[in-house]
This record gives structure tokens, C-alpha cells and sequence, in this order.
């Protein structure tokens, strides 16, 4: 496997302030309706100590991406780096990609009536800049990795809540939030 | 609805495949109709077929792009169904010109093709839905519900129109009551092994179970179709234009019911989160 790159996501750094959201929605002018980067609070039960913790996600950028194998057009494709790119002049809106993906990325922008993804900033990429999503995160939580490569200890594939990734190979990895630092104030 | 266009699609262009297997294996079985009747019965399975493919692009963001469709047969299935359905429109205009007396050879050489190409198209219409990221959908399920519409509609149809035009009934008893029954047993299985199961699929099995869809296709589908059958086989009563029409009609809208059910009940995966 060449290259492929991925977003490494420290949920231990996350504060969910949503900037990253933002960083991209205001970068790209998004409609209203759109998030190419969302902050999902992780349930608070999900580990052994009760803890507000989150994952900040945008496109996965899978090894084995499932919008580019069910999108009827072609609009999908994937670059040596192995970001998964997407061709809205090819694109006509039929929703497939977005039936089809386990983790809910491609969305159907009512604009423009074509489905709209992260393409993790190729261009700021090109130009050796980091993605709108990674410059905006106040707490350096997000960074670009290449997963072929990486092998920082305590990363993870998956946090409580995120999908089996056998399915599509996701490239991303998490660093596990820290458990029992927090301490609350019995009633 | 959000998904009325693939619900009117999915159920006609599958009515119409089967409609064209049932008229092609009763001309090869060598059923007396006129050839003024098969001529007409592909004009209506064409026509009905262009109209559920018209009735689809209203689904799409962009209809008039869906040609593009034809360019990702590799690995795409929508792409595979849209290939074979154009291809199946084609090979119906040449069928439609081989309905006079000296064809009937040509005619069943080419029925045979289009027969077959009928019956992928509608197997590829449900391998689209046969993704990872639905699980309920994740199995043999779609295509199997998707061949039982076309198995039970298709002949009724042609029944219909055959009662209409004024040729012999055919007798739908059997084969209708078989296909029922057939269809029945396989959705009790199949929503029981969901309800069963665990996760986003007993989820979508739940929401089945709760929804009036579930009882609409259940009663307009199977129920009443096979106790007006059980009852003409009782009475010896044949199948009058009528009885036909109306069977067919209940049918038409169980199954439009049954695929509503279908896409509003899925549970897709996605994150969990607080």
C-alpha cells in the first residue's frame, strides 16, 4: 500500500468547541445545512467514569471507500495520497453515496442539489498548508497523518460510538481521551 | 415522501420485467393469444417501463445528468441496473417488431434474451440495496423481495391485460397462490429473524412491526388476494375480468405499500453519540 493519508483525531486535546466546523464551513462558504466536519459528543457512559468527552470527524478517507464503489457516475476517486476526492461536475445528485457510507460523510446540498464531502483541503495540502479544519482547532486536536506509517502508541481505530471500521478501512486513528480526572459534585 | 419516485420505480420497472418473462414463457409455452395482444402487451410493458424510469429521476438532483450513469459498471450497481434497463428497453422495441406470423422463431430467440436481461435488471435493482451500512439490507433479502414483486405482479398484470383484450383468462390460480405464499412465508421469516436479531437490525425489525405499512402489505399483498384465490378454488369459480383487475389492483398497491415499508423502516449506521 502507498501513501495514505488521514486525520488523527486526540480526543484527549478535544474540547468540543466546534471550531474546526466552523474553520471549514466559513473556508468553503458552506449552505447553512452542511458540516463537512462534525464534533459528536461521546455518551457519557460509554467509560468506566462518567466523562464529557468528544470526536471531531469529517471523511474518513477509507482504504476501501463504499461511495466510490456504489456511485453510479464516477464522481469518487482517490489520489496516490489516498485522499478520496469528489467530482461535483460529475455528480447528479442521485444520493447513493450517501445510503452507502457507514459513517453518514457525503450530504446532500439543496443548493446545488449535488452531494458535498470533505476532500481534506487537497489543495492547502498541495501547497504543503494544513486543511481549514486542522489550522482552526484552537487545541491542536486534529492533525494530518499517514496512517501507512504512523505508529504513535495509545492511537486507536475506533472510539465508543464510531462504527466497525472493517467495513470501508477508515483512515483516521484516535488518541482515547484520559478517564478519571473529573471530578462532580455529589447532589 | 422522500422516496416516493424509487418506491414508484422500484415497483413498476420490476412489474414491468416480470410482466415480459410471463408474456414471453406463455408465447414459447405456446398459449393461444392474438398477435395484436402480444403486440399491444410489450407496447404497455415499455411504456410502463419508461414511465418508472422517468418516475426515478425525480429523485435525482439532477435528472437530466442520468445518462452518466451508464459509466461506472465496474463496481457500481445503480450503474449496472441503469445499463440493463436501457438495454432491456431496446431489445423490447426489436421484440415489439417481431409479432407477426412468420417470427415467432426470431421472436423467441430475442424474448429469450430480453427474458434473461429482464430478470438481471431486476437482480441488480437489489443489489443496490444490499450495503453495509444498512444492515438489515446486508443480505439476500432485497433481491429476493425485489424478484417476489416481479414474480407476483408481472403475471397479474398480463393476466389483467389479456382479461381487458378479451382473451382467454389465463388461469393465475395456482402460480398467484404459489408466489403468495412464497412471498409471505419469507417476509414472516425474514421480519422475525430481525426482530430477533440485535443492533440497527432488529431496530428497522421493530420499526416494521410498528408501522401500518406493515399491515397494509400483509392484508392488501397476500392475505386478501389468497383468500379471493382459496375462495374461487372453493366455489370452482375461474377468475373473471373483473376478479383479475381487482386482484392485480390490490396487488399493484400492496407492493407499492410493502416498498414504502421498506425504505422508511431501514436503520443505517452511523455515529452514536450523547
Amino acid at each position: 500500500m502507498g501513501k495514505q493519508l488521514g486525520f488523527l483525531v486526540d480526543s484527549e486535546r478535544c474540547i468540543g468547541c466546534h471550531s474546526c466546523e466552523m474553520a471549514c464551513k466559513n473556508y468553503y462558504q458552506l449552505h447553512p445545512s452542511l458540516r463537512r466536519r462534525k464534533v459528536h459528543p461521546i455518551q457519557e457512559n460509554d467509560y468506566s467514569m462518567p466523562e464529557r468527552n468528544y470526536m471531531s470527524l469529517a471523511c474518513n478517507h477509507c482504504v476501501e471507500p463504499e461511495c466510490m464503489r456504489v456511485c453510479p457516475v464516477g464522481a469518487y476517486s482517490k489520489r496516490d495520497d489516498g485522499i478520496v476526492m469528489h467530482d461535483p461536475s460529475r455528480c447528479i445528485g442521485c444520493k447513493m453515496c450517501i445510503m452507502a457510507c457507514p459513517y453518514q460523510v457525503p450530504q446532500f446540498d439543496p443548493e446545488v442539489k449535488k452531494v458535498d464531502k470533505c476532500k481534506m483541503c487537497a489543495q492547502l495540502i498541495d501547497k504543503g498548508e494544513k486543511p481549514a479544519c486542522v489550522a482552526g482547532c484552537p487545541m491542536e486536536a486534529i492533525q494530518i497523518i499517514d496512517i501507512t506509517s504512523f505508529n504513535k502508541y495509545g492511537a486507536v481505530k475506533l472510539l465508543p460510538g464510531f462504527p466497525n471500521p472493517s467495513i470501508t478501512k477508515p483512515s483516521v486513528r484516535f488518541i482515547k481521551p484520559t478517564i478519571g480526572k473529573q471530578i462532580r459534585r455529589d447532589k | 415522501m422522500g422516496e416516493l419516485p424509487l418506491v414508484l420505480f422500484t415497483v413498476l420497472s420490476q412489474m414491468a420485467a416480470g410482466a415480459f418473462i410471463t408474456l414471453y414463457i406463455l408465447d414459447v409455452k405456446g398459449k393461444q393469444f392474438s398477435l395484436e395482444t402480444g403486440k399491444l402487451s410489450t407496447i404497455v410493458i415499455f411504456i410502463t417501463t419508461v414511465v418508472s424510469i422517468l418516475l426515478s429521476s425525480f429523485h435525482l438532483g439532477h435528472p437530466l445528468g442520468a445518462t452518466k450513469m451508464f459509466t461506472n459498471i465496474g463496481s457500481s450497481w445503480l450503474s449496472r441496473e441503469a445499463v440493463l434497463f436501457a438495454v432491456f428497453l431496446i431489445l423490447l422495441v426489436g421484440y415489439y417488431t417481431q409479432w407477426k406470423p412468420d417470427k415467432a422463431s426470431t421472436r423467441t430467440q430475442l424474448g429469450g434474451v430480453t427474458a434473461i436481461v429482464a430478470f438481471l435488471a431486476i437482480t441488480a435493482s437489489g443489489m443496490i440495496y444490499v450495503l453495509p451500512a444498512r444492515p438489515a439490507w446486508n443480505n439476500f433479502a432485497p433481491v429476493l423481495f425485489f424478484w417476489l414483486t416481479a414474480a407476483l405482479s408481472g403475471p397479474l398484470f398480463i393476466g389483467t391485460l389479456f382479461a381487458i383484450k378479451g382473451e382467454k383468462i389465463l388461469n393465475l390460480l395456482l402460480p398467484t397462490a404459489i408466489v403468495i405464499g412464497i412471498g409471505l412465508t419469507s417476509f414472516l421469516i425474514y421480519t422475525s429473524l430481525l426482530v430477533s436479531s440485535t443492533g440497527l437490525v432488529q431496530a428497522t425489525g421493530i420499526n416494521m412491526l410498528n408501522s401500518s405499512l406493515f399491515w397494509g402489505k400483509l392484508l392488501l399483498n397476500w392475505l386478501v388476494p389468497l383468500i379471493i384465490i382459496l375462495a374461487s378454488v372453493l366455489w370452482k369459480k375461474k377468475l373473471d375480468t373483473k376478479l383479475v383487475t381487482v386482484v392485480f389492483l390490490m396487488v399493484l398497491v400492496g407492493e407499492i405499500i410493502g416498498r414504502a415499508l421498506f425504505y422508511g423502516s431501514i436503520e443505517a449506521l452511523k455515529i452514536i453519540g450523547s
